[in-house]
């Protein structure tokens, strides 16, 4: 057993040695502040233009499912009232089986 | 600065204070990378990556972990992304040429490495994480999104592989 063990430590010790020696960085430097700065700049300038490119989507695509309620509403009252209930069923059921999945998640 | 104002001020839209952050760690995960990728130019592109997510989720961090853990956790999880669609493309990710000898060259530790490398990179990640870096058990498993069962074995089967080649050639 202590052999074993004396054995294990002397084979960790190798490990740890060559790891250590193959991952040395003690000449290498790190990019420079100001390239890590406009890396910065770029990756934030992408988030925002995605930001807004969803949230134009999403606009575009409330406008449309309202423009399609008032054109329902006006035309049909009866047929509105039921598709809003439908809708609401539908958003329903996707919220429930979504909080299952976050608590999956989480 | 330490970490903790750079980042106070780099939340509050500093752009140079998240640079100097990231300056600050860049080695730190590169280093990393290397000891678990086994490749140089992985971890260099790996370690790019790394730094382009933290600057896209640095709202999310909330401070309980160290910086320089948060900014592990997603290193490792774009590697296991990486394997993980390797896996699925059914590609082999090409294991790196082996180191050249230098003045202080010692055959076992080169052999031991070489053996490690040639590890499936599931089995060799635990193994780096548990005897170089000192995660536990749990730690690893958090890291890797698997079972902590499943670390123990990995580990277990991966050190039992090793040792049973450099009996073999005792």
């Amino acid at each position: 057993m202590r052999n074993n063990r004396v054995r294990n430590e002397s084979w960790e010790d190798t490990l740890v040695r060559g790891l250590y020696r193959f991952s040395d960085l003690t000449d290498e430097d790190p990019p420079n502040v100001a390239a890590l700065q406009m890396l910065v700049a770029r990756v934030q300038w992408e988030e925002r233009r995605r930001a807004v490119r969803d949230l134009l989507l999403f606009l575009m695509s409330a406008f449309a499912i309202l423009g399609a309620l008032v054109c329902t509403l006006a035309a049909s009252p009866g047929l509105f009232l039921a598709s809003q209930a439908v809708s609401v069923i539908v958003l329903l059921g996707v919220a429930a089986a979504s909080r299952g999945e976050w608590r999956q998640a989480s | 600065m330490d970490d903790e104002a750079l980042i106070a001020c780099a939340r509050n839209g500093d752009a140079a204070s998240l640079a100097l952050l990231l300056q600050r760690h860049y080695l730190a995960v590169k280093k990393y990378l290397i000891t678990i990728t086994f490749s140089p130019d992985m971890a260099e592109d790996l370690t790019q990556e790394t730094m382009i997510r933290a600057i896209q989720r640095l709202i999310q961090y909330t401070g309980k972990a160290k910086f320089s853990t948060w900014l592990i956790s997603i290193a490792t999880n774009l590697y296991m992304d990486r394997l993980r669609r390797a896996r699925r493309e059914r590609k082999i990710l090409e294991p790196p040429a082996p180191a050249p000898p230098d003045h202080g060259y010692d055959p076992e530790w080169a052999d031991l490495m070489q053996r490690l490398r040639s590890l499936p990179r599931d089995i060799a990640l635990p193994i780096v994480l548990k005897h170089y870096y000192g995660y536990s058990y749990e730690e690893i498993a958090g890291l890797m999104s698997i079972p902590v069962g499943t670390v123990k074995s990995r580990i277990h089967n991966g050190i039992r592989m090793l040792r049973k080649e450099v009996e073999a050639d005792a």
